[in-house]
């Protein structure tokens, strides 16, 4: 998970009961989850200090930053001065980067004569999403 | 004391510990350190066979830094690999599996476990008792390329590249063998093909039935060939020079005979 996020934003009311707003966010600093037997003496007994493979093995994988950016906006409309109607859209990851990584995790199984044979693992991010609500109060 | 003092010192002790609590760097287990006085060469292997003789084994963590010239990937060898660094070659013989090399790899060999042998000529470390080759061999770099000594037939008759990859000039397959197959498809042995330079000198071009190139015909021109420089020694002491190829690419025998205009 990232270590580091921040999320910075507008919005608009406009007199005429409608809203929209835009987000930017970003996250970074993160890191995938180790396994931690590669963190075992067991693990880099066949190693020496010089060996290539000892920080491949117990370096941590740190992932690329990256950032999205979400709008929303909405309407209302009062009816009869006793109900409210209304909607709110709101667009998740409107530039549909699907590259970014959100979150990865070493194996947990290791097999330290091909050290590369079980590769990390990742979750990449939800493409563009859409969510719309509408109400009706009374 | 002042409330707003103990709030203030509160707040100091928190953010320290907040601060100092965190320690980023993982721990490292303990790792092994090379004793530079147990780094071999090649050259040492064949100084300790010549000291204590055949089935020489090693005990303790030696270790030996080479380059893999040629692997078992076309077949013509099998769980073997041959290795070079500046001092000589070697041969590595039964390993735990196949495709355990890979040429032009530059590794690490924990020698504890391995044997020393002269087999006829040939020297030989052998790893049969070691069940994972894997864990002795760590490989340092990839993709080295090793070039060939350019030699004659003469070099090699000296000795001096035994084990080593070479480049013999100036040889053509002896004009009994030009309508042969490098081996016998199918067949479950090695063969044995001449080659021979313009003064009659011959070397054996020694290949598996099961290389992936055992049914192609050889060339019938003369030119240069490229493999590993080995010898048989027979028990009265004479010698058959050979030559193992890595693959048909490196036999560029495409050049007019030797004698024809």
């Amino acid at each position: 998970m990232p270590e580091f996020a921040a999320s910075v934003g507008g919005k608009y009311n406009a007199p005429k009961y409608w809203f929209v707003g835009i987000n930017a966010n970003y996250f970074g600093e993160s890191y995938v989850t180790l396994n931690p037997e590669r963190h075992t003496a067991e693990a880099l007994d066949i190693f020496v200090t010089d060996d290539p493979q000892i920080d491949q093995i117990l370096d941590q994988e740190k992932l690329d930053p990256g950032y999205t950016f979400d709008i929303w906006g909405g309407k209302s409309w009062r009816i009869k001065s006793k109900y409210n109607v209304g909607f709110t859209l709101s667009v998740n990851n409107i530039l549909n980067n699907t590259n970014i990584i959100t979150n990865g995790f070493e194996q947990f199984r290791f097999d330290k004569t091909d050290i590369d044979k079980f590769p990390n693992k990742y979750y990449y991010m939800y493409g563009r999403s859409y969510f719309l609500n509408v109400y009706f109060r009374f | 004391m002042n409330k707003n003092v103990l709030l203030i010192i509160s707040v100091f002790i928190a953010v320290t510990i907040f601060f100092v609590a965190c320690d980023k760097e993982l721990d490292t287990p303990p790792l092994k350190v090379v004793d530079p006085n147990k780094v071999l060469e090649i050259k040492d292997l064949y100084q300790i066979q010549a000291d204590s003789g055949d089935s020489y084994v090693f005990t303790d963590d030696y270790m030996l830094y080479a380059t893999v010239v040629m692997d078992d990937a076309t077949g013509n060898i099998y769980k073997e690999a041959y290795l070079q660094d500046s001092t000589g070659g070697i041969n590595l013989y039964k390993l735990s599996s196949a495709g355990a090399t890979k040429e032009g790899d530059l590794i690490r060999l924990n020698l504890n476990g391995a044997e020393i042998k002269n087999y006829s000529g040939k020297m030989e470390l052998i790893f049969s008792n070691i069940l994972d080759f894997g864990k002795s061999m760590i490989v340092q770099q990839n993709n080295l390329s090793l070039e060939p000594f350019v030699i004659s037939v003469t070099d090699l008759f000296t000795g001096e590249y035994d084990c080593e990859l070479v480049t013999l000039t100036g040889v053509q397959f002896i004009a009994a063998d030009t309508a042969k197959t490098y081996a016998t498809l199918g067949g479950t042995s090695s063969q044995n093909r001449t080659l021979e330079d313009c003064d009659g000198q011959t070397v054996l071009v020694r290949s598996s039935d099961y290389s992936d190139f055992a049914g192609d015909t050889l060339p019938a021109g003369m030119g240069n060939i490229t493999g590993i420089a080995t010898k048989y020694q027979y028990t009265g002491g004479d010698i058959v020079w050979q030559l193992i190829v890595r693959t048909p690419d490196e036999v560029l025998l495409d050049g007019p005979r030797c004698g024809s205009k």
